[in-house]
């Protein structure tokens, strides 16, 4: 049969055609070298923005950007839906993510897709079982253990659990039941997790050295659902875990025992004008050299407006609960910060863009670039 | 305990002997289990005696069912069925109802009354971008408040599990 496939060497060689032509230009033919074809073995050096470029209408990606010049270095395929989860020392990256057999339709393979940052090679993945929440991007729905055995997905039927893979192994280990619970946050040691319960409680597991089993311990409430209920982002700063409430009061957990414990509550926007609340999505993000905490907010703040974009970053100095500086910014949705000393911040918007801002000595912000982004970008990691 | 963490208490307790029982079948997909947990949620939320309002509803008050600031749409996160050949109640042709849902609490300027709405997506067809894209969160929370959250998809427990498009059907009135 002829056609297409005879057609194809034709077109490619009239292709090539073209550049030797005009590449030659007025050089002598013997002095032309052609080039070669080829893949580029890894990404530029330097140091990384990973973007979830999450998409529910098929393929997604995780955007890795040059820090300095937010020059996109490469895309991680995903699935649709998909949650991003990177590495401490930046140089691994997951994806929970779905496929669709027929991509809207069909059965739901979820999968768990490794992926080496520097050659952004793919692999290996392990085959989840098809329970994982089909959720916008959080960070806390997909976590790894502080001692980087295992890596902990959000599941959700819509009952919650959460599936424990073995790194190691390549291999789901266990599904937790976490009934009427969300969100997973991980100690700083070991391999225990807590996660929010909806009556205003956190349990948290600790696993056993293999992973197959776990231990539950039940704190008392530590926030009021009805009245003042908390988002689910979480920032770490030393022993203490972040957590805001919708009304803008910035809560301290200590998760270092088998329970977690409250160890404080400040109230951020009291004696400020305007109805200032905080919204977005990754709408914290803290450096703890600074011990600052970055707070996107909104005004004139009403019931449902805890998504709105953020029109002010507050920087929270952290030894004293008071705003150190407040930055105007472009509605972003979701925020993070580097863990340096002269730190920088990121943000995304919902209209796809990318904007890094530098932060001066008081902690106020001044934009330094942009790029455009893709997908719904509600979730972003940076590292050193 | 409210209603509500009640009924997702209930829930979660309903799938719980399930989902011990496949943590040992790791590499094995389980329609069966996923479905299970699904129609427990399909049968308890339609039904939701739901009675807080957290609050009065702000952005929420027109009153043209094409526009993302029509009433009904407190809570709405997505896109809008009627716009995509379906109406207020009806997921558009060759779609599945989503089997699970949401349920918002909105104020019918009309009457000013307080309805629960209960917002089910539509399955498995391409996400309908001809539409307006909604996200209205009047008492939206976040998924340990499951019934209350906007921002999964709630195809989740049907058989076809991409996202179309989301309804707004009132299945009752807050005391």
């Amino acid at each position: 049969m002829t056609g297409p496939s005879l057609k194809a060497p034709v077109v490619l060689a009239a292709a090539m055609a073209v550049p030797l032509t005009l590449a030659g230009g007025p050089a002598p033919a013997q002095d032309f070298v052609p080039e070669t074809l080829s893949v580029k073995p890894t990404i530029d050096p330097g140091p990384n923005v990973f973007v979830n470029q999450q998409q529910w209408i098929g393929a997604g990606s995780i955007a890795i950007f040059d820090q300095a010049t937010l020059k996109l270095k490469a895309l991680l395929p995903t699935g649709a839906m998909g949650q991003m989860l990177v590495s401490a020392d930046g140089k691994t990256a997951w994806a929970q993510s779905s496929f669709l057999k027929r991509t809207t339709y069909g059965p739901n393979e979820m999968v768990l897709t490794r992926f080496d940052v520097e050659t952004a090679a793919i692999g290996p993945e392990v085959i989840l079982p098809p329970k994982a929440a089909m959720a916008l991007g959080y960070t806390p729905l997909l976590r790894h253990s502080a001692d980087g055995r295992f890596v902990l997905v959000q599941n959700a039927t819509p009952a919650s659990s959460v599936t424990v893979v073995d790194v190691t192994a390549q291999t789901v280990v266990q599904e937790i039941p976490t009934p009427g619970c969300w969100g997973i946050y991980p100690a700083a040691e070991g391999a225990r997790f807590s996660t929010i319960c909806g009556d205003g409680t956190f349990a948290s597991y600790t696993l056993s050295a293999d992973g197959t089993g776990a231990e539950k311990a039940t704190s008392a409430a530590v926030f009021d659902p009805e009245t003042d209920p908390i988002f689910i982002e979480d920032e770490r700063v030393g022993d203490a875990l972040l957590f805001l409430t919708y009304s803008g009061k910035l809560i301290r957990l200590s998760d270092t025992g088998a329970a977690v414990e409250k160890l404080s509550e400040t109230d951020l926007v009291a004696g400020i004008e305007g109805g200032w609340a905080p919204g977005g999505y990754e709408l914290i993000a803290a450096n703890a050299a600074k011990n600052v905490l970055f707070v996107g907010m909104h005004p004139e703040s009403f019931d449902g407006s805890h998504k709105k974009g953020m029109e002010e970053i507050w920087a929270i100095d952290l030894a004293t609960g008071t705003v150190a500086a407040r930055s105007k910014v472009e509605h972003l949705s979701s925020i993070t910060v580097t863990p340096a000393a002269a730190p920088v911040l990121f943000g995304t918007t919902e209209e796809g863009k990318l904007i890094r801002y530098d932060i001066d000595a008081g902690m106020a912000l001044t934009k330094s670039a942009e790029t455009g982004l893709a997908g719904f970008a509600m979730s972003l990691w940076v590292t050193e | 305990m409210d209603i509500l963490a009640k009924i997702t208490d209930l829930m979660d307790r309903a799938t719980e002997a399930g989902v011990r029982g496949v943590a040992h079948k790791t590499g094995r997909r389980s329609f069966l289990a996923r479905m299970g947990g699904g129609l427990v949620g399909a049968a308890l939320m339609p039904v939701l005696p739901y009675d807080r309002t957290f609050g009065t509803a702000f952005a929420a008050t027109g009153e043209d069912e094409y526009a993302c600031d029509y009433w009904r749409y407190c809570a709405l996160d997505g896109n809008l069925c009627n716009s995509c050949g379906g109406t207020l109640t009806e997921c558009p042709p060759g779609s599945e109802t989503s089997k699970v849902s949401w349920v918002g609490t909105c104020r019918n300027p009309s009457d000013g009354k307080d309805y629960l709405v209960s917002y089910n997506d539509c399955c498995g067809r391409t996400a309908c971008d001809n539409s307006p894209f909604c996200n209205q969160n009047v008492g939206e929370r976040p998924g340990y408040r499951m019934g209350l959250h906007n921002d999964i998809n709630w195809c989740m427990a049907n058989t076809s599990q991409g996202y179309h498009c989301t309804v707004a059907v009132l299945v009752g009135i807050a005391e």
